[in-house]
């Protein structure tokens, strides 16, 4: 007989008027999935992006013949201590953002946990089972901007990538092969006409100029968005300076001296 | 392979040929740093490298240029090579390598007024993936080694014979024509 699986925590919608019943199944999914990402810590790789794809979420259908109160659902994992200690991992980044270090993985899932509470108008709990003290995280509809205002900087910069997926039925993005992280990364593209340029250039190398969003500590990319994309076509390095020199780079022979007017020109 | 290329490799990679003759004032071995960049872009070439030229590298490439010809020079570099940015994340790496060089033996300083670009230089190279930087000077070397990457100079031959008769070979003829 199989054992019974253990509760590894409960994650608590808290809220006037929270019910099971008044939590739509789309709410619920997303936000069930987003905390099984923090309760992963990280470890997890997206299933073929699909937390890329927002999907419409009517409210339609709900759960029913739930138990009465507030809507507790429990959870149960391979591995519940672990599982535990990478919710408390998040609870302590939730307190103090500083602490977020390498952990970029929280973000995502934030967002989507902050905006059901958000939508909802609720707090999202997640506890310990049976405890009065369980506490492990609590997300309210700002913790996210909270975390994201201390730990994220963003500027503008370029990178190189592999273009692997373009498109997307309610968003605009691509994900790029990149050489700085195993994972693909997932990047908004800013408009059509650079998603058409982008998906010219499937399974190419390009040059992607956006807007990145930094964690602060590590320089961790957590976000990319494309506002442009080309791609260099270097032939042979000969041929390149070849060409540059006959764009103009022959005016450096006007020089008896390149390497010392290289030198005194950056001193100026 | 990724690697990234200082100003003054950019200059001496040049093809200048014939034209070397007309400078003579210079107190570099012109013909053996052409010969040695010769040497580089083969070698980089064969092992299939992609290359960073950073954008503050272009910038003081520029700087030697007709400016009716910026426009023109600025997209060649655009169109052949990836020339990142000095980006947020480079700011902060290149601050620490100013820092670092505060540390340096005098032998491998470079010249007060030149840290910060070569600072910047380096670091727009690393953030954006290069992990082998090359430079002419010793400094701007050693500042690479600072953030874990390989900092070369122009090589003073290949391994591959054929490659350094071929660079030799080249250097005597343009010389020949220069003289002639």
């Amino acid at each position: 007989m199989p054992a019974k699986p253990v509760v590894a925590f409960e994650v608590h919608f808290i809220g006037p008027g929270i019910t099971p019943a008044t939590v739509p199944v789309g709410s619920l999914f997303r936000s069930l999935t987003a905390v099984q990402r923090l309760a992963l810590g990280g470890q997890v790789t997206v299933a073929d992006g699909s937390e890329d794809e927002e999907e419409e979420d009517s409210g339609l259908v709900r759960l029913i013949g739930v138990r009465k109160g507030s809507a507790v659902f429990r959870c149960t994992s391979p591995n519940p201590d672990l599982a535990r200690t990478n919710l408390r991992e998040a609870g302590i980044i939730l307190d103090d953002p500083e602490k977020i270090g390498e952990r970029g993985y929280i973000l995502s899932p934030l967002r989507r946990l902050s905006e059901t509470a958000q939508a909802l108008a609720c707090s999202i709990l997640i506890r310990k089972p049976d405890s009065h003290n369980g506490k492990l995280a609590e997300i309210s509809a700002d913790s996210y901007k909270a975390v994201r205002d201390v730990a994220i900087v963003s500027g503008e910069t370029s990178l190189t990538g592999n273009v692997q997926r373009v498109g997307g039925a309610t968003a605009k993005r691509c994900s790029l092969r990149v050489a700085f992280q195993t994972n693909l990364l997932y990047c908004s593209v800013q408009s059509k006409k650079t998603v058409r340029k982008l998906g010219q250039f499937l399974y190419q190398d390009v040059v992607v100029h956006g807007t990145a969003l930094h964690l602060k500590h590590s320089w961790k990319i957590v976000s990319f968005t494309v506002k442009d994309v080309d791609q260099p076509k270097p032939g042979s390095l000969s041929e390149a300076f070849q060409a540059i020199w006959h764009a103009g780079g022959k005016d450096w022979q006007n020089y008896d001296d390149p390497a010392g007017y290289l030198k005194e020109s950056r001193g100026q | 392979m990724i690697a990234a290329f200082d100003t003054n490799v950019l200059i001496w990679a040049l093809p200048y040929g014939l034209s070397r003759a007309r400078r003579r004032k210079t107190n570099q071995n012109v013909a053996d740093m052409e010969r040695r960049a010769k040497i580089l872009l083969t070698e980089l070439e064969e092992k299939k490298a992609r290359i960073i030229v950073p954008l503050i590298a272009v910038g003081e490439f520029l700087v030697g240029i007709e400016q009716a010809n910026h426009g023109a020079v600025l997209a060649e570099f655009q169109k052949r090579f990836f020339c990142p940015p000095y980006d947020l994340r480079a700011t902060v790496e290149s601050a620490r390598l100013e820092q670092a060089h505060k540390g340096f033996a005098p032998a491998e300083r470079v010249e007060r007024k030149l840290v910060r670009p070569d600072a910047m230089i380096v670091a727009s190279a690393f953030v954006h993936g290069a992990r082998t930087s090359y430079s002419h000077e010793a400094g701007v070397r050693k500042m690479a080694t600072v953030l874990g990457m390989n900092g070369l100079d122009l090589p003073t031959h290949s391994e591959n014979i054929f490659v350094d008769h071929e660079a030799r070979n080249q250097a005597m003829d343009d010389e020949a024509d220069g003289e002639s």
